[in-house]
């Protein structure tokens, strides 16, 4: 059996070494295979001999099966040996460019509101906030009366707003597409009771010509906390709190009175412009601080409208724009962009 | 507003170290927002005083000359001038070179027609001073040469501008004695009484003045409705000349940014500026009976400003001889205003209802100085010294005039008086840290409380002063505002507060939106957009959508956004056109709410007896290529088999269910119904070819659009995974292929496998092939059926017999022909 498997060994060699002669590429490309698997395959010559080796006594076994895979071994090794020698593409040039970039699957891109959405969302939970949601298409009572803004308050300047035709045109039901977030406090009051810690994200609108930095359409977050006993040192603390958790780091502000009906006393904070460093540029209107960051103690009508007793309870809510937000973080001066739609946009993020 | 820095100093004594600057950031930080700064000396940089030495004809041009002007330096400059009221020694503006001019002109050294120029002699209305352009201004001849222009005007002011916005709240801070009261209080210096201003005139022509009710000499007052007017008030003066304004005045006027017009107008204008309260001037020759009233019926009127406003029944009105002389709080008329021969006029100094001025000039589109602190609810107190101001002022200019009859008045001028009970204790605890009990009452005090301490000692009685008391302050919150803001936020110590923990709610939707929006992003290659929630009626049109139950917007500034979506399909259409010449490949999805022109779930008030319109949220996705319609919908599913997926954690039952009427502007044979556990989520459509050509849409196009709502909540549904023991026993997998009529659809041949034989466990597809080789109208389905016995193993013949029955039940009820691999 050794002498046959000797001699399948030299055939099968001598065949390789007649086969490097030929000139067609092609060719040599059939017949190489045909003969690995003429020797090597399941059903090829070498099988055939091994299949036999059972039939050996137990020392003749030891023997010729080592020997066997030997010859295995060398024949396997030559055949490989020729493929890539002569078989792959170019001898010698067969290597892959490493430097080339890998095959990618193609990614789909969040908006960049959702991003900054959930950067904020996670800072939130992570404080025990609750997050809600409320309807976009709203009613005059929740978006202003219950807001401490009555008809034909000049607040209601402050906020050009589009109204809604619906069946019904009593006054409190006319609807109106929300202007800020902050009806949802009014309706998580009714809902949740107090104490409550919850912030709302969405879609507010305002009735106004679109150009690089007005939008109809915008993104706000709301924030709420109601509990016995807070105050506005808490209040500012919170919201200072915030603002090194949105900018990663302690940012240098100012805190300033703010008119908004729904809160008494109303505060803005400022933020020194990161641009110029509070040297004043366009973006802060020369003025160096930037307005980031509304709120104030919620106004005891509020929370009555909400159903909460004001003497034993007290809060503050906060507001902050999503849309300015991430506006600020990537640079982007045309807020158009976030509604156009347009991928070369949305792919950068 | 603009706010004149000189002017405050009549007022209060501002340290003089006291800068503008530092003025705007205690304002800014204290009571209301300044947005900025001017330095009215720096306004005519480089303008100086010339003194004309000698003016000869330009050689070379008719009509211009030669001045040889001597601006206080060694050599006169050499200024080439076509202004024909030029003469020697008069004394001029020079712009020099370099200087701008308001007007944005910058002046250069040139050659005109061959001479050299050196400057510019201006006229007024270059220098923004008037509107006269018949020559150069000719400046007072004590003017010395060479001394800047503003210099010689006293244009030595500064001015600030404050935020509009943030004096909403603060009728009190609408004119300058307002904000001197407020750096009274930040400063902690006294303000000088506003009754004292009145009395210190050294007018020469003082006269006493009574006020009677009704009528005398001729005029009289009569108050139709006394909500709307609550007071009213006119005096007549006679023997008035009408000039210009005395320079003072007019610099103050320019400095708040009002032009002057006439001595009588001025004083009106000036007064309002101080104190807030607006005041009108009537030229007295076409009025005696004076009525405020509503308008009985539509009338047009002609304003001051020459524009005729149409004005309807209701509108409150001011009326003689029932003629319309202004219309109430907003404008005056231009038949009865003061013109140039007026000698005698009547003076209204008045108080009207906030809301009413407010609505009629929001109707009108009118909004004027007047009518903006008017709607700010004013304080009717000041019309008394407003008008007192006004009479001193006009008697000290017009040394002849007289007033005739005294003040004629009707209505209450008198407020309500509001007090406030405060505890100490409760201020102290809202604010969150201690403040000490004598400054809260000096800061109260400064700002017009009357305080009053409690034997307790913890709790003040305030009186709220009057120009505060109109809508302001009313309650202890109030008072808390205006003792931390004086205080300073930013001496507030922060101090984070103590809760008790809790576990947050969060909205139903709140975390699949999360993984649902992932999940298209990162594993099917979606690209999320924000668009418009309007659609309009144009849009529609060319999708075949009736607008006639579309929720519309009553008041849109423009006709794109004139009615609310009610799918998300046309504007994530548009996206797609956007793309579409850049991308080969688009795929986007959108979440984002409907609006329903039923009634949905939120109540509109507290009454809970109606409800807002219903608003869903959906997703959309769309898909746009160049693909076959096979290729685009089977990828469209396999993004939303996929999504489902991962969001249920298994694959249940979908169902793709023909639809008995497709929508307008999907293709009816590649429509369909996406349902889940017997419940219709949404459906998935081609885009009519024609339709795509009508928007402008050069590809194909698929779309998947879901209730999102609907989804999740079938998703709550799902039960809680049950575990299910391992099978005991192998199963035999066979794989049958077979061809088709196209009218076969595929789920039927999946639930004639599945029922087949209890043995069959599963069915899965995993090859639909249609080609020319099998002829247009038939497709191959390939399936994996796996076959299994509970109890013990089933043999190769046992599932080869059941096959070849299930081939043949297929032969027969199809016509299926067996494919061999």
């Amino acid at each position: 059996m050794k002498n046959k498997l000797e001699q399948l060994r030299q055939e099968a060699l001598k065949q390789l070494e007649d086969l490097k002669e030929s000139k067609s590429l092609k060719n040599q490309k059939e017949i190489w295979r045909a003969l690995e698997i003429k020797y090597l395959g399941r059903k090829g010559q070498l099988s055939q001999i091994l299949r036999q080796i059972k039939d050996l006594s137990t020392s003749e076994k030891k023997e010729v099966g080592a020997f066997a895979n030997k010859v295995k071994t060398e024949i396997a090794e030559a055949f490989s040996e020729f493929e890539n020698k002569f078989l792959s593409s170019k001898a010698g040039q067969s290597q892959v460019d490493m430097s080339l970039p890998g095959k990618r699957s193609s990614l789909g891109h969040l908006h960049p509101i959702t991003l900054m959405q959930r950067e904020l969302e996670e800072l939130f939970k992570s404080l025990g906030f609750s997050i809600l949601e409320g309807p976009e298409l709203e009613s005059d009572y929740y978006n202003f009366q219950a807001l401490n803004i009555p008809e034909h308050h000049p607040a209601r300047d402050m906020q050009d707003t589009f109204y809604v035709n619906w069946e019904d045109q009593e006054d409190e039901n006319k609807l109106v597409l929300r202007t800020h977030t902050s009806p949802v406090q009014v309706r998580a009051m009714q809902e949740f009771g107090a104490p409550l810690k919850a912030i709302v994200p969405g879609k507010v609108f305002r009735n106004e010509a679109l150009d690089a930095s007005h939008e109809h359409t915008f993104y706000q977050l709301e924030g709420i906390m109601i509990d016995k006993n807070i105050s506005i040192s808490n209040m500012i603390a919170v919201m200072k709190e915030l603002l090194k958790g949105i900018f990663k780091e302690e940012v240098e502000i100012r805190i300033r009175p703010g008119f908004f009906p729904f809160v008494e006393p109303g505060i803005e904070i400022d933020m020194k412009c990161r641009l110029c460093q509070g040297q004043g540029c366009p973006v802060c209107k020369q003025s160096g601080w930037l307005e980031v960051f509304p709120g104030g103690m919620i106004h005891p009508n509020v929370l009555e409208a909400g159903g909460i007793d004001s003497k034993k309870y007290s809060g503050f809510a906060f507001g902050l724009g999503l849309t300015r937000l991430a506006m600020m973080k990537h640079g982007i001066a045309d807020i158009r962009l976030f509604n156009s739609g347009d991928l070369r946009f949305l792919e950068q993020f | 507003m603009y706010i004149s820095y000189n002017w405050l100093n009549d007022f209060i004594k501002l340290p003089k170290s006291y800068s503008p600057e530092k003025l705007a950031e205690d304002l800014t930080l204290h009571t209301v927002e300044v947005e900025g700064i001017f330095d009215l000396s720096k306004k005519y940089d480089s303008v100086l005083v010339g003194e004309v030495l000698e003016v000869k004809k330009h050689p070379q041009a008719d009509k211009l000359n030669l001045a040889l002007v001597n601006i206080g330096q060694k050599e006169p400059l050499k200024i080439v001038c076509g202004a024909s009221n030029l003469e020697a020694k008069q004394k001029v503006a020079v712009a020099t070179i370099g200087s701008k001019l308001p007007n944005g002109l910058e002046i250069l050294e040139a050659k005109i027609r061959g001479e050299i120029s050196q400057g510019m002699i201006c006229a007024e209305d270059e220098l923004g001073l008037g509107s006269d352009h018949q020559g150069i201004m000719v400046l007072d001849n004590k003017a010395k040469p060479g001394m800047s222009l503003a210099k010689h005007l006293s244009l030595d002011d500064v001015v600030i501008e404050i935020d509009n916005k943030s004096l909403s709240n603060r009728p009190d801070l609408w004119g300058h004695y307002g904000i001197a009261r407020e750096l009274g209080v930040i400063l902690d210096t006294d303000l000088l009484p506003y009754d004292k201003l009145l009395n210190i005139s050294n007018n020469k022509n003082r006269q006493e003045i009574s006020e009677k009710a009704g009528d005398n000499k001729g005029i009289s007052v009569k108050i139709e409705d006394e909500n709307l007017c609550p007071y009213y008030s006119a005096v007549k003066i006679k023997n008035i000349k009408i000039g210009e304004s005395p320079d003072w005045i007019k610099q103050r006027l320019l400095a708040a940014g009002l032009n002057p017009i006439n001595n009588i107008v001025d004083i009106t204008n000036y007064v309002m500026l101080e104190l807030g309260q607006p005041l009108h001037a009537f030229d007295a020759s076409l009025i005696n009976d004076i009525v405020i009233k509503p308008l009985k019926q539509a009338d047009k009127f002609l304003a001051l400003d020459n524009k005729e406003y149409e004005l309807s029944k209701g509108d409150l009105v001011i009326s003689s001889n029932k003629k319309t002389l202004a219309i109430a709080g907003v404008i005056g008329g231009k038949d009865s205003g003061i013109k140039e021969d007026t000698q005698e006029i009547i003076l209204e100094s008045a108080n009207f209802d906030a809301v009413y001025v407010r609505k009629t000039s929001q109707r009108l589109g009118l909004r004027t100085e007047a009518s903006s602190r008017f709607e700010k609810s004013l304080d009717p107190v000041l019309c008394n010294l407003a008008r007192q101001r006004a009479i001193n002022l006009i008697l000290e200019q017009n040394s002849e005039a007289l007033v005739e009859g005294g003040v004629i008045s009707s209505g209450n001028n008198k407020l309500e008086e509001i007090n406030i009970e405060l505890s100490l204790a409760w201020l102290k605890k809202a604010i969150g840290q201690e403040v000490e009990d004598e400054y809260i009452k000096t800061v109260l005090s400064r700002l017009g409380f009357i305080v009053e301490t409690k034997e307790d000692k913890d709790s003040l009685k305030l009186q709220v002063p009057s120009w505060r008391a109109t809508k302001d302050v009313s309650l202890a919150e109030d008072i808390l505002e205006e003792i931390s803001r004086i205080y300073g936020y930013n001496k507030i110590v922060k101090d984070l507060p103590f809760t008790k923990i809790s576990v947050p709610v969060f909205s139903d939707n709140y975390s699949v939106e999360k993984e649902l929006k992932d999940s298209l992003a990162k594993d099917a290659g979606f690209s999320e957009v924000h668009s418009h929630v309007f659609v309009n009626s144009r849009q529609l049109n060319k999708l075949g959508i009736s607008h006639s139950h579309y929720l519309s917007v009553k008041n849109p500034f423009s006709e794109h956004l004139s009615l609310l979506r009610q799918s998300l399909a046309p504007n994530i259409l548009e996206a797609i056109k956007i793309n579409q010449a850049r991308y080969a490949v688009i795929k986007l999805f959108e979440l984002g709410s409907v609006y329903l022109s039923f009634s949905g779930k939120f109540h509109t008030d507290n009454r809970q007896e109606k409800y807002l319109p219903h608003q869903e949220k959906r997703l959309i996705l769309a898909l746009a290529s160049l693909q076959s319609d096979f290729e685009l919908l089977s990828e469209l599913k396999g993004s939303l088999e996929n999504l489902i997926l991962r969001l249920f954690g298994f694959n249940p039952e979908i169902i793709y269910e023909k639809v008995e009427i497709s929508s307008s502007w999907a293709e009816p044979s590649l429509s369909a119904n996406v349902i889940i556990e017997n419940k219709s989520l949404g459906s998935i459509n081609k885009l009519k070819e024609e339709v795509a050509k009508n928007l402008g849409i050069k590809k194909s196009v698929v779309l998947l659009e879901i209730n999102f709502s609907a989804f999740w909540e079938l998703l709550n549904l799902m039960p809680a995974k049950k575990y299910k023991a391992l099978p005991k026993f192998p199963g035999l997998v066979r794989d049958l292929a077979f061809v088709l009529d196209n009218s076969v659809a595929y789920k039927e041949v999946k639930k004639e496998l599945e029922n087949f034989h209890e043995y069959i466990r599963s069915v899965e597809l995993f090859d639909v092939y249609q080609g020319d080789k099998l002829g247009s109208d038939k497709k191959s389905l390939g399936f994996h059926l796996v076959y299994r016995h509970a109890e013990r193993t089933l043999t190769a013949q046992e599932v080869d017999e059941i096959q070849s029955s299930l081939i043949k039940h297929l032969e027969d009820l199809y016509q299926a022909k067996i494919r061999n691999f």
